[in-house]
């Protein structure tokens, strides 16, 4: 079992435990951690598929420099991705608690 | 009743779809054409030891400028409508304990100490602008808690955040003037491969975001404590 699945399986769980807490919750701030668990599922899943066997984590060292990066690394374009798409989500979250603050 | 039943049913048609995608997920085993371009030429072209800094930041620096709009559109339209409520009715909050101010005024420094800490490496480890802002707004979040009759002054983290705002987009603009586009990052000399002052202007481009990101959320929170008063 290699980390993709263990990162595809942890981020789905979490994707369903948001999706309950969306659907189900009254409390409207319970509302937004679900949305807010959703998404951490979300980045998980984003994170896992970007996965290579056996490498090691974007970042250059001297040991990786010996080697080839391209073979030794993976992949940097989802993790850039979320790095940006949960600033982005952050701040949608906190204009969901000025909602509940207005409502 | 009848809702509660159809949420179950939905919740196990999506278990029924994501084990089908976890079974026929088969790991990949070479990066794609893009991962592989930026993990061929990024050390040479950029000079940032991490590569998703050096995407972040310099191959997609435009994104990350609508990054930083989008966190500035949505603290201003906070401060719309959180309005500040007259200061000067009297809110008689407890005092913290003992306790809680001992340990946070040991603590808040070492969270701030930190949040620099993370945007100032941003091109050599895990973190960036974006991280080390959170931290340092988790920092004041720690304030507010412990000092809750404080009144803060806002006016401070509204100058950080708009020279912070300026100044990013003027090295963008300066980018074009001086090195291959917008947001480039070779203003500066790329220096020695791995060190802290190397990696041209990321080091200083990730300051800004820090800073930028961390007065915004500050800004946010603190508008959120004043206007507790209205309830």
């Amino acid at each position: 079992m290699d980390f993709g699945i263990i990162a595809l399986i942890t981020g789905f769980l979490l994707i369903l435990v948001g999706l309950w807490g969306i659907l189900t919750q009254k409390n409207i701030v319970k509302i937004v951690i679900g949305f807010s668990i959703f998404n951490t599922g979300l980045h998980i899943v984003m994170v896992g598929t970007g996965y290579v066997k056996g490498n090691a984590a974007p970042i250059i060292n001297e040991n990786l420099l010996q080697k080839n990066i391209v073979n030794n690394i993976v992949d940097p374009v989802p993790q850039a991705l979320v790095n940006c798409y949960c600033n982005w989500i952050r701040s949608y979250c906190v204009n969901a608690c000025v909602y509940c603050e207005a409502l | 009743m009848v809702k509660k039943l159809f949420v179950f049913i939905l919740l196990i048609g999506l278990v029924y779809f994501f084990i089908n995608l976890i079974m026929e997920y088969n790991g990949n085993n070479s990066l794609n054409f893009t991962a592989a371009y930026y993990a061929e030429n990024s050390a040479e072209d950029v000079g940032a030891a991490n590569i998703v800094s050096a995407v972040v930041v310099t191959y997609r620096g435009l994104d990350t400028l609508g990054e930083v709009t989008i966190l500035f559109l949505s603290a201003a339209v906070i401060s719309f409508f959180l309005k500040n409520q007259n200061n000067s009715s009297n809110r008689n909050i407890r005092e913290s304990s003992e306790l809680l101010n001992s340990a946070s005024s040991i603590l808040i420094s070492i969270i701030f100490l930190f949040g620099v800490y993370v945007f100032l490496n941003g091109h050599l480890t895990p973190g960036g602008g974006f991280q080390g802002g959170a931290i340092i707004a988790s920092g004041v979040v720690l304030l507010l808690i412990t000092k809750p009759n404080k009144k803060v002054n806002i006016l401070v983290f509204t100058i950080i955040e708009s020279i912070s705002g300026f100044a990013y987009v003027g090295i963008g603009v300066f980018g074009i003037i001086l090195a291959g586009g917008f947001l480039d990052n070779r203003i500066l000399p790329l220096g020695e491969f791995g060190t802290l002052l190397s990696a041209g202007m990321i080091p200083v481009i990730n300051i800004l975001i820090g800073l930028k990101v961390g007065a915004e959320f500050s800004g946010i929170l603190i508008k959120f404590q004043q206007s507790q008063e209205e309830h």
